[in-house]
């Protein structure tokens, strides 16, 4: 059974109407930031989630941690609809899945030392009987993270982004949790800094088990880290399947300009990049059928008229486009 | 002398209450005419600090101890702010930023600053009227499309990627001689930086302009330069060809930083460079990335290697490369330890 | 309790916030001005050369001497001894008037940024509804009712200057409360009271001080103004307002005597904000460190 199973989400934002607006008659703003969305992330995955800004990655992740309500659909932990838990089973919750944020240091309360951040999550959960033992535990998480005890005392605006970093994903990882979203965890890093977190990263997924959901438009990183990837455009899956898969032979049009646009030292002398012109039409008023068809080089007749659902191409890799999926 | 810039021995240091913090440190180098160079390095190298320092817009705590910095063979420390205002900024050099959210003021209409920049580089000789058709031109040239409707829209009517494109028009307008672009993709999405990336290409070929690019992207620096120089606490550590440079990087922090990129090992652990930059108030003595370097040896603490031509049109500043002065260094280590011995 | 390491992370961090404060001379001047102030008004009786009641018809209004080091005034009391009684109802008006607008101010503050919605919109329409009033109307009003005493002034100073702390609160509260770190504790399982009181309130106390180190001082100024109107305080008991209007009527035969309650009321003005502006420094984590560039 999967760990995480999310069945047609639906996260949509609604703008306040204001009375000019009524009387303009324009109907009601709706920003339909996550439209529809199914996927199931197994124990031990790492599933990436990718996109541009605006595509609902942000979304999906917040709302697989109930911080955000969805409209529609059903988000299940170990089979159980988070949206239906009890107190209990939310806290419980709290401890099995957690968030690492994008920014490292803007996560960290700049009022608290270190060893108050990481000590957080035990007070919250009522961990705590012995204080000179909890510090005790808090060394120990400085020490799994790659950190020596005396970043126990420093405020987060002392440490480096490398530093803020390893404290987040230690606070992240004080519960032992089976869970973890990661949202864009690796961005503003520099590179020889990027390398180390995300080698930090795998260690510690071999090292308890742990699941990541990756959230993140770093592709390099994510064909680096994941084994699954989700790919996403207006809110939409356009495509879903085996990480390796997918980054040697990408089917949907959207995912195939995507990749085609990294800047790889390796590809600088191929010189074949395809160019996506335009940009990313607005989730207020998405296009009708095929969310990417203004944008689409082999749009067909019915791509703007009828929306391709996400289908099994060949096994481990689904796609939602006509030029697969015959209607 | 055919170099457009030529920046010798400049060194710009920030004060601050323990004391001065050494940003960029005796550096050389030099763009020529149409050439698209690549300053490379993470973040605390001094890259952007050496960009500013080319326009003069240091922040107050800077200073510019010593160096020179020659712009069409002026030295440009030494003119005065007014002649810079006047004849430099913007219309000889122009500077497009990071973040394009914030670099268009929000109450004037995107044509009114482009226009703007025309008519003080013409000194306000010619009536804004007259330069409208100008702008439009250019605004259509970057690519944006229905130029004259767009005209009269306010920036927050824009996308981040017509935003950096608008900037783009701004700083092309005046047909300056050298762009000074630091990470002017670094906040937007990758099939919109591919689109600015393809643009920048466009306009260089089309006016001829020489850019100095600033960015810590190594992809993106591999693909659009002619020259890169990479940048290590406030010094210039390996210069050479785009092509030479990552075909076959000479100079240690060079090297772990290629290895480090995600994609060039697949699947296995990443390489790391162990420690961190070094406090730019208090460099090591000797080389400043010996501390994290695999192949440091006795001299690399003593002594700072000086950047040296080790072959055509590649530089590096080790002392890996240096065999004269490595081996001096050898018979000497050999005597300290003949003496230790006896 | 007091062995934990709780505490002796809080001592830490106190200490730590001495020391900065140590190094900052508005703390030793800010300090020592409250300091006085406080002393005069906790030991006046012992302090006082004079009784502050007792009249002397025949040297009224005389200028300073070694026996009345301030003078006399119009019925020949001592003003150094009224000047020293007088900063009881200063300190009791600067601090209970805070406290009560700063304990309001919280409370509505944050139950409006919180709970949003309608809730929201009814204490800020409470706040508008105070605020609408010009000040001086409202006061008159509310002390029409419940009639002038120190107890009355302190209340109503409390209520009037409430909306300001309220409204800046509300809105501090509101930005911390999208800030990444809120939601990193959120999805942790913090409840509601926990983020507000360990993350939002450290986060909004600095502006909070600043507001109530320059209020603390203004608080004097509209007791003295509303003592001034004759609607604070009641002769024969003093404060700087109750002087000040006393000395007003004799600005031409004796000027000296507005001066040293003006000057009474400025220098504790001034030690308050020397020393809550200290404060706000030292609170701010990256202080005593070199800025970064």
């Amino acid at each position: 059974m999967a760990l995480v199973e999310i069945d047609n989400l639906k996260t949509y934002f609604h703008k306040k109407n204001s009375i000019f607006h009524k009387m303009l008659d324009k109907g009601p703003l709706t920003v339909r930031a996550v439209d529809g969305i199914s996927f199931a992330v197994d124990k031990k995955d790492t599933f990436a989630l990718v996109g541009e800004s605006g595509c609902g990655k942000t979304t999906v992740a917040r709302s697989v941690l109930r911080l955000v309500e969805p409209d529609a659909g059903s988000i299940k932990f170990k089979g159980k609809d988070i949206y239906n838990f009890t107190k209990q089973e939310i806290k419980e919750f709290r401890r099995n899945a957690q968030l690492i944020l994008q920014d490292p240091r803007s996560s960290l309360n700049p009022r608290l030392i270190v060893e108050e951040l990481i000590s957080e999550p035990f007070y919250i959960h009522g961990l705590v009987d012995n204080d000179f033992d909890l510090l005790n535990r808090v060394w120990d998480l400085l020490d799994t993270v790659g950190l020596s005890k005396r970043f126990s005392e420093l405020f987060p605006h002392e440490l480096s982004g490398g530093q803020a970093r390893r404290v987040g994903i230690a606070r992240a990882l004080a519960l032992k949790p089976e869970f973890i979203v990661c949202d864009e965890p690796t961005s503003g890093l520099d590179v020889s800094i990027m390398s180390a977190v995300l080698n930090l990263m795998q260690e510690l997924q071999d090292k308890y088990d742990l699941t990541y959901l990756w959230i993140s438009h770093n592709l390099q990183v994510v064909r680096h880290i994941s084994n699954k990837i989700g790919v996403m455009y207006l809110g939409k899956l356009v495509e879903l399947g085996n990480s390796e898969k997918i980054f040697s032979n990408p089917l949907h049009p959207y995912t195939k300009a995507l990749f085609s646009s990294i800047h790889r030292v390796e590809d600088r002398k191929k010189n074949k990049r395809e160019i996506l012109p335009g940009e990313v039409p607005s989730p207020i008023n998405p296009p009708k059928g095929c969310s990417f068809n203004p944008r689409c080089k082999y749009r067909m007749e019915i791509c703007p008229k009828k929306e391709p659902q996400l289908e099994e191409e060949s096994e481990n890799q689904l796609v939602s486009c006509w030029l697969y999926n015959q209607p | 002398m055919n170099a457009l810039l030529s920046i010798e021995d400049l060194t710009v240091q920030y004060r601050t209450r323990n004391g001065y913090s050494l940003a960029v440190e005796d550096v050389n180098l030099e763009i020529k005419n149409g050439e698209i160079f690549g300053l490379v390095g993470e973040s605390g190298s001094g890259k952007s600090t050496l960009g500013k320092a080319i326009v003069k817009l240091l922040p107050v705590s800077a200073e510019i101890p010593a160096g020179k910095i020659f712009f069409k063979n002026r030295d440009i420390i030494t003119l005065s702010e007014q002649t810079i205002n006047n004849e430099i900024r913007g219309k000889e050099i122009s500077m497009v930023l990071q973040n394009p959210q914030n670099a268009l003021n929000p109450v004037f209409k995107v044509g009114t600053q482009l226009v703007d920049v025309l008519y003080f580089k013409n000194n306000k000789k010619i009536k804004r009227k007259n330069l409208k058709q100008d702008a439009i031109e250019m605004l259509k040239k970057t690519g944006i499309s229905d130029p004259e409707y767009r005209f009269e829209e306010y920036p927050h009517q824009f996308s981040g990627g017509m935003k950096q494109r608008v900037l783009l028009a701004m700083a092309f307008i005046s047909h300056p001689s050298l762009l000074i672009a630091d990470e002017p993709t670094t906040a937007l999405d990758v099939t919109i930086e591919a689109q600015i990336l393809a643009l920048l290409k466009d306009l260089v070929r089309e006016y001829g302009t020489s850019i100095l690019y600033i960015t810590h992207d190594l992809g993106v620096v591999s693909e659009i330069t002619d020259r890169i120089a990479v940048m290590y606490a406030g010094k210039i550590v390996e210069s050479a060809k785009t092509d030479d440079l990552f075909d076959e990087p000479l100079h240690p922090y060079t090297k772990a930083l290629l290895k480090c990129l995600p994609g060039y090992s697949s699947k296995e652990q990443l390489a790391t460079i162990p420690g961190q930059v070094p406090n730019l108030n208090n460099k090591p003595t000797g080389c400043n990335f010996c501390p994290r370097c695999d192949y440091c040896f006795a001299l690399c603490q003593k002594e700072e290697p000086r950047l040296r031509e080790y072959k055509a049109d590649h530089s590096v500043a080790c002392f890996l490369y240096n065999q004269e002065e490595k081996e001096e260094a050898e018979v000497e280590d050999e005597k300290v330890n003949e003496k230790e011995g006896a | 309790m007091f062995n934990s390491q709780r505490f002796f992370r809080l001592k830490k961090k106190f200490m730590r916030i001495i020391n900065i404060m140590k190094k900052d001379y508005r703390t030793y001047l800010g300090g020592s001005i409250i300091l006085i102030i406080f002393l005069s008004a906790a030991f006046a009786p012992w302090i006082a050369p004079h009784n502050p009641y007792s009249t002397d018809v025949v040297n009224r209004l005389q200028g300073p001497s070694l026996n009345n080091p301030l003078g006399t005034d119009s019925v020949g009391r001592d003003i150094l001894s009224r000047l020293i009684f007088a900063a009881r109802p200063a300190v009791y008006v600067a601090f209970g008037g805070l406290s009560i607008s700063i304990f309001f101010g919280l409370l509505l503050g944050l139950t409006a940024a919180y709970l949003g919605g309608i809730i929201d919109r009814l204490i800020i329409l409470f706040f508008d509804f105070v605020r609408a009033f010009p000040p001086l109307i409202l006061i008159l009003v509310l002390l029409a009712i419940i009639g002038p005493s120190l107890i009355s002034v302190i209340i109503i100073l409390g209520i009037t200057i409430m909306p300001r702390y309220g409204r800046v609160i509300r809105a501090e509260t509101l930005s911390e409360k999208e800030e990444d770190y809120v939601e990193s504790a959120r999805s942790l399982g913090a409840g509601k009271v926990r983020i507000v009181y360990k993350h939002i309130l450290p986060n909004i106390f600095a502006s909070v001080l600043v507001l109530g180190g320059m209020d603390m001082a203004s608080m004097i100024m509209w007791e003295a103004g509303l003592s001034f109107l004759g609607l604070g305080l009641q002769p024969p008991l003093s404060s700087w307002g109750v002087m000040l209007q006393e000395s007003y009527q004799y600005i031409q035969t004796a000027p000296l005597m507005i001066v040293w309650p003006s000057l009474a009321i400025m220098l504790t003005m001034l030690g308050f904000s020397l020393f809550a502006e200290s404060l706000r420094v030292a609170l701010n984590p990256k202080a005593g460190q070199e800025g970064q560039k």
